[in-house]
């Protein structure tokens, strides 16, 4: 029955994919800082590319900073499909669109068996608010209508973003972790810290859900067993990627320009993020320490995230890959359209969200504002390099409401579900939630 | 008792003989060349070989003629071969030919070290800061991002060991400074490396006054061990300093006469005592076409061949003139006032410039032409790019199209560089550098273009005057010339050595006056983050009545 | 600081049989003096002898006594000791160990102010560790009437290398010549009674400026003392330079305090001779008059002693044994003030200005500097004065690379107010919560301990 649907979705989406690439937008998308970063370029991976068949080490210049084996892959893929390789794009895209399907579908399944153990917790009066099953149906419809006409999404594959392979690799990590296979979840979070650094703190929800399918007790020896399983294993693939990657190319050179590239921030090029602006306006003196604040930033909320979070290690993932996408040194759209697209899973928290209108705004207004500011800068000359960086400030804010605004909901709601969605009325007057 | 004395007077003789042997020998000449758009192009180079070793060190501790404080440097610091050259203005290759020695706008520096040093990186610091102190140009720029070691471009002019070869050729290094500019500061210490100075033979004529108002004018040192007999057992070293400038006479008179006073503001009374031959020449390739006489009358005249092609000269000892104690003003005088033609276009000439707009991306563009109508020319291109213009060099592309159908938006034929040699830049540590051996049709343009990004720079690596720009230095053109009317004839070909322009690329420029306030407003966003996890994470989700200060919970 | 204290150590012996011989051998008083440094078998710094010889023999130094180029005083012995005793003190006091000179070296070193200008610490160079640079320029401003020429690589071999030689284990010494043809010098000589031209001595002061700018090294931060050697202009000829009494000074030159020397050299040239006439100047004369100020301008001479004795003059090695000693001596106590006066100037900088980054580097110059001062002190109190010498250069040496070193200037002007501004924009606002929370926590694990001990 909702297969129709489907399969219309994704047609009409590759359609719309397939005709975006035959006009110049394409062009002007490849070059937007918003969209591509250094990281992501399709231009600097030509260029690699081109030197890689020279027979030149493309690590050798600060130009290319794709990872060894994705240099290699990258180069089949070009000298199979030629100028087709948009092809190559939109089928990605199609891929994690259906990945994403299966996302919905395993986790709808989850939240119903969650739902059904905890039933006897929740008070009588949430009735209304429990989960139901034809509800999380439509919900796989919804998170591939979702993807698929992301204008976020739909930009990033029309400008042939690698991004789209890392992508890939977090949805997949995040569907095997679903399914429960060890393994494979483990390699698929370790491709995905190889492409890029960050997703190495995706190990704590997928260790959590894998070893709470043990038991419940996570201070069980099973649990702490499995855990310890779950690390060593992804390390290891990690390691062995490494590896790989060190043996087809001979020496450590590649390191210095992916994982110290994406750690040390050398290249100032403007993007959607907030650290370009603050390490070109810094003091020589500092800069080095404000660059281990700003890494150690973007790891620290796994601490007391899995703490809070760790009876719902799917939700701390989603909250993860949101933050992850803010504090990254070089963000883009591609970070901003995944946990987009993954909201759809959490559907039954947005009634809660309180700062729903101003987010959609604020993002509105930046991804409009964005190119016009950056054309007024670069080309016209009437603004400068502060009106492009206030932009990207409002982004970032606007990404951090959204973010923290769902964490809100959903914790609001978990209490709703134990308490009862009614206020409570003691001596007259109307209690209120509140945080303490 | 005789035969005693006779010993004596021999000895004496003798030790008076062996004690004029001076090793070394000064020569001074000066080009003086008419052209035929009423400009005039004089040429002065002074010329001190020296009888020692450069690999000697024991040598250069007792000077005679060769400066003693430039002697010091170029012993101290190993240097086998040193050309520094200090210009102000363009040398237009299609109105002017080709010059005596061929310099960029600014300064440009190329240094050959002798086989055996260490460290050349270091040495190599250690001499730029040296020679920008002599020189009192800003050489000490010339530092580790913007210094290339050229492949093919530059060999050593001078003679080499042969032992040394394959060791030697990793010895040099090239850098430019394209926003240089020359002033009297910089032809002061110049002077002073002359044994003469300012004050005898051709070196009183430089006056800085009107030397400096040309539109084009260039200093040059040029260093380099040269062969003292004809089987090259006895080396020895040279010392070449030159000034060239390109006067416009016709700017402020209404004939096209000239004369050293009229140019110079001065006259040359006297020649330098210790030179061993001080002459003057005019080039008279221009008489055919605007016929001018020349007053006083040669001591003689001379032609020479430079490929194939005869270039009459008229000579003048100056020497005859001091002992005469006659006044030397060598003047011209034109037939008719102000007959202009068109020079004709040299064989090789080059032209570059920018593609592009806006701040974020740009291109450059290099046209060759060969106006051989038979031969194909062979020249190596050199460029070398500042690590903040990232060169992607999948765009480059190279096309040829006939003189005579040129058009820039057209497609000609792709050709491929016969020798490539490619060295990525990295940011804030070395340029990117790019040579290509190119072999250029008869009768054609060949396009070169390539596409770079723009950095953004942090804030303190802009200059004082952000929006000025940066500049790009020459890109070199080498190359070996026949211009033989018979192609069987290889034997007169000359080494062609081009610069073309200098760019000024403009930067994207973050706000100066920002760097707290950005750190407030970064930080901020950030605390925002850690402040609302923070609360969401430690604080319970509780029922109660707030009214105010004091939450009642339930 | 005090002054340096100096103490004596002495012993009496009779001669030995091999001093005898010569002593029976010698016809003069040099020649003895230099048989019985042959027959020394230690030459060592800092050890003098006291030869006495009873009156009437042949090598009888006289009433006055005579002082050899070598470390020996030759003295009339008498009978009376206590003037005996006296001249020798005096000798050893005033002329060996110049108690003076050195006394007056370490306060000057140290920074002391003088009430008095003093010419003579005033003329020589101060001690500089890392040697020196010598010199030697033909000024000849006008080649095409006399072409002059020099052979100064020999004059310097034969003249010099003795000092030179003598010289080369404590301090490094370059010698470079070069001729000069585009200047001149800066004043315009006079007119003098006897048809030819005088420099006055208001006039010696400007002379050289013109010259300097050719003078300089591009290569060392060595001082370079320069000897000039100027052949007069055609119509200036013959120059004379004159004191201030209006006599005209024998050697025709001057010399110029921690600068160098100049010499006048006159020219005769024929009427009707072709020019430009060859000249080929003798050395000898000249390279002893540049010697003797090299002398003066090393701080080797002269030494104002109000004794009546004679010295043996430095001859063809231009510099004497005891002479080298003094030098030596000297000179460490040099090194030796400076050092520390440089080491407490860093010392008070740093307690002065509290944000300067001290690297190690700068810290092992100065724990070294520390060292080879106390072994300086040591080998002085010890008399070897070769040792303390060494030490004392390199004591000098590592202090001025502490002080001078560049990587103090780089911090020096970030205020530490601006600091506050760079850190408190993200760690007050991050704090703040998590202070609070803290104490919440703190607050909340009291009640609860409070709760089960109830």
């Amino acid at each position: 029955m909702m297969a129709f649907p489907f399969l219309l979705t994704c047609f009409v989406g590759m359609g719309l994919r397939y005709w975006l690439f035959g006009t110049s937008l394409a062009g002007w998308f490849a070059e937007q800082n918003e969209i591509v970063t250094p990281l992501t370029s399709w231009k600097r991976v030509t260029e690699g590319l081109s030197l890689f068949n020279l027979d030149r080490s493309p690590y050798e210049g600060d130009i290319f900073h794709e990872t060894p084996l994705v240099l290699r892959l990258l180069n089949q893929l070009n000298n199979s499909f030629g100028s087709s390789l948009y092809i190559l794009f939109m089928l990605l895209d199609l891929l994690i669109a259906v990945l994403l399907e299966r996302i919905a579908k395993h986790h709808g399944r989850y939240l119903l068996q969650e739902q059904a153990r905890k039933i006897s917790e929740y008070s009588t009066e949430a009735q209304d608010i429990l989960l139901k099953t034809n509800a999380l149906q439509i919900t796989r419809l919804i998170i591939v209508a979702g993807y698929l006409f992301n204008p976020y999404v739909v930009m990033t594959c029309i400008a042939k973003s690698t991004a789209i392979f890392n992508n890939l690799a977090i949805v997949s990590a995040m569907l095997l972790t679903l399914k429960g296979n060890q393994t494979w979840a483990c390699l698929w979070i370790a491709v995905a810290a190889y492409l890029s650094f960050y997703p190495i703190m995706l190990v704590v929800p997928a260790a959590i859900f894998i070893a709470q399918r043990q038991g419940t007790d996570l201070s069980s020896p099973q649990c702490i067993s499995s855990v310890m399983k779950t690390v060593l294993c992804t390390l290891t693939s990690l390691t062995a990627l490494l590896y790989i990657s060190f043996t087809l190319e001979g020496s450590w050179q590649f390191l210095n320009s992916t994982y110290g590239f994406i750690l040390s921030v050398p290249d100032l090029t403007p993007n959607m993020g907030v650290f370009w602006y603050f390490f070109t306006e810094m003091f020589e003196h500092f800069c080095l320490f404000f660059l281990w604040v700003f890494q150690i930033n973007a790891f620290i909320y796994t601490v007391p995230l899995s703490i809070k979070l760790r009876d719902q290690p799917i939700f701390l993932m989603f909250m993860l890959i949101a933050l992850m996408a803010i504090f990254k040194s070089y963000p883009s759209y591609a970070d901003c359209a995944l946990y987009l697209s993954l909201i759809p899973l959490w559907r039954h928290v947005l009634p809660q969200t309180r700062n729903n209108f101003i987010v959609v705004c604020m993002l509105m207004v930046c991804s409009v504002l964005a190119p016009v500011l950056w054309h007024l800068w670069i080309y016209s000359g009437s603004a400068n390099a502060n009106f492009y960086f206030a932009i990207a400030l409002v982004f970032s804010t606007a990404q951090i409401f959204l973010v923290t605004d769902l964490l809100f909901a959903f914790l609001r709601r978990e209490y709703d579900l134990l308490h009862g969605s009614k206020p409570l009325i003691i001596n007259g007057k109307p209690t209120e939630v509140i945080l303490e | 008792m005789a035969a005693s004395i006779a010993i004596r007077l021999i000895f004496f003789i003798l030790l008076f003989g062996c004690v004029f042997a001076f090793e070394d020998d000064f020569h001074e000449e000066l080009l003086v060349k008419p052209m035929k758009n009423g400009q005039v192009y004089t040429s002065f180079q002074f010329t001190t070989t020296w009888n020692v070793s450069v690999e000697d060190e024991k040598s250069f501790e007792h000077y005679h003629l060769f400066s003693k404080s430039l002697g010091e440097v170029l012993s101290h610091y190993s240097v086998q071969e040193l050309h520094l050259s200090l210009t102000q203005g363009l040398w237009h290759y299609e109105k002017w030919g080709y010059p005596v020695h061929d310099a960029p706008p600014g300064a440009e520096l190329w240094v050959w070290f002798r086989p055996g040093t260490e460290n050349i990186d270091q040495t190599w610091t250690d001499l730029i800061n040296v020679l920008s102190g002599m020189f009192c140009a800003s050489l000490n720029f010339l530092d580790h991002r913007s210094v290339v070691t050229p492949h093919l471009a530059f060999r050593p002019t001078g003679v080499t060991p042969s032992h040394h070869q394959r060791l030697f050729a990793k010895n040099i290094r090239y850098a430019t400074l394209p926003n240089e500019n020359v002033c009297t500061e910089n032809m002061t210490p110049w002077k002073k490396l002359l044994p003469c100075g300012a004050r005898a033979g051709l070196t009183s004529l430089l006056n800085a006054y009107k030397v400096y108002d040309t539109s084009y004018h260039s200093l040059g040192v040029h260093f380099r061990p040269i062969c003292m007999s004809d089987d090259c057992s006895v080396h020895g070293v040279e010392l070449v300093q030159s000034l060239a400038a390109v006067f416009d006479p016709t700017l402020t008179s209404r004939s096209q006469d000239w004369s050293l006073k009229k140019l110079f503001a001065r006259t040359m009374s006297s020649s330098c005592p210790v030179a061993s031959s001080s002459i003057a020449m005019v080039d008279l390739s221009s008489n055919f076409s605007s016929p001018f006489t020349l007053d006083p009358l040669p001591s003689r005249e001379e032609i020479a061949l430079r490929g194939r092609i005869k270039v009459r000269y008229a000579v003048y000892e100056i020497r005859d003139f001091a002992r005469n104690q006659r006044v030397f003003n060598l003047a011209a005088k034109y037939k008719s006032e102000m007959s202009f033609s068109a020079n004709e276009p040299p064989v090789v000439h080059a032209q570059r410039f920018q593609t592009g707009y806006g701040q974020a991306k740009g291109g450059v563009m290099s046209l060759l032409y060969n106006h051989h109508p038979k031969e194909n020319i062979i020249v190596n291109y050199l460029e070398v790019i500042p690590w903040f213009c990232r060169v992607y060099l999948h765009t480059l592309k190279i096309e040829s199209f006939d003189k005579t159908v040129h058009d820039i938006s057209a497609n000609g034929t792709i050709r491929k560089p016969m020798h490539f040699h490619y060295v990525p830049g990295k940011d804030r540590q070395r340029p990117y550098h790019l040579e290509l051996l190119l072999d250029l049709p008869p009768n054609s343009v060949t396009r070169l273009s390539f596409e770079f990004d723009r950095a953004l720079l942090k804030w303190t690596e802009y200059p004082p005057d952000a929006n000025h720009g940066f500049y790009i230095g020459s890109a070199v053109i080498s190359t070996v010339v026949r211009t033989a009317k018979h192609i069987n004839d290889t034997s007169e070909s000359f080494f062609l050595r081009l610069h073309t322009e200098t760019l000024l690329i403009t930067l994207p420029t973050p706000d100066f006056s920002m760097p707290y306030n950005v750190i407030c407003l970064a930080c901020t966003v950030v605390a925002i983050a850690f402040g609302s996890i923070h609360n969401l994470t430690t604080r319970q989700l509780i029922g109660g009545i707030s009214c105010g200060e004091n939450a009642v919970l339930v | 600081m005090e002054g340096p204290k100096v103490s004596y150590r002495c012993n009496v012996r009779q001669y030995f049989n091999e001093e005898m011989l010569t002593y029976k051998e010698a016809t003069t008083l040099s020649s003895f003096d230099d048989a019985l440094e042959e027959l020394k078998l230690l030459k060592e710094n800092g050890k003098y002898t006291f030869v006495l010889i009873p009156e009437g023999e042949v090598v009888d130094p006289g009433d006055r006594g005579y002082i050899g180029r070598h470390r020996s005083a030759f003295l009339r012995s008498s009978k009376d000791l206590a003037s005996l005793v006296s001249k020798i003190s005096g000798v050893m006091r005033e002329i060996f160990a110049a108690e003076k000179v050195i006394a007056k070296a370490w306060n000057t070193a140290v920074g002391a102010v003088h009430q008095q200008a003093d010419k003579d610490s005033m003329r020589a160079l101060q001690s500089q560790p890392n040697g020196y640079e010598i010199t030697f320029t033909l000024l000849n401003p006008q080649p095409s009437h006399v072409r002059a020429s020099w052979n100064i690589q020999e004059a310097t071999k034969r003249y010099l290398s003795p000092l030179l030689s003598a010289l080369h284990d404590y301090t490094n010494i370059k010698v470079k010549s070069q001729y000069l043809h585009s200047t001149n010098i800066g004043v315009r000589p006079k007119v003098d009674q006897v048809g030819g031209y005088a420099l006055n001595i208001d006039q010696l002061p400007h002379i050289i400026n013109p010259i300097e700018a050719f003078l300089g090294s591009h290569v060392s931060n060595n001082p370079n003392l320069n000897f000039i050697l100027y052949i007069p202009l055609r119509d200036q000829s013959p120059l004379f330079i004159y004191n201030q009494n209006g006599e005209k000074v024998a050697s025709n030159a001057f010399l110029s305090p921690r600068w160098g020397g100049f010499l006048v050299h006159n020219v005769r040239v024929e009427e009707n001779a072709s020019l430009p006439v060859d000249v080929q100047i003798d050395e000898r004369p000249v390279m002893q008059v540049f010697a003797a100020q090299l002398r003066l301008l090393l701080g080797v001479s002269p030494l104002h002693h109000g004794l009546a004795v004679e010295e043996a003059p430095a001859g063809n090695a231009v510099i004497t044994d005891w002479e080298l000693d003094l030098w030596l001596r000297s000179h460490c106590l040099e090194n030796l003030a400076s050092s520390v006066a440089t080491l407490n100037s860093l010392a008070q900088l740093l307690e002065k200005i509290g944000n300067i980054v001290i690297n190690d580097d700068i810290g092992r110059e100065v724990e070294r500097a520390v060292e080879q001062i106390q072994i300086s002190h040591t080998a002085l109190s010890q008399g070897q004065l070769r040792d303390a010498y060494l030490s004392s250069r390199q004591a000098k040496q590592f202090s001025e690379k502490a002080f001078f070193d560049p990587s103090l200037l780089e911090l020096l002007y970030f205020p530490e107010d601006q600091k506050f501004a760079i850190y408190i924009p993200l760690f007050l606002p991050i704090g703040i919560p998590v202070v609070m929370s803290v104490l919440q926590s703190l607050k909340y694990l009291r009640k609860k301990n409070k709760q089960k001990m109830e």
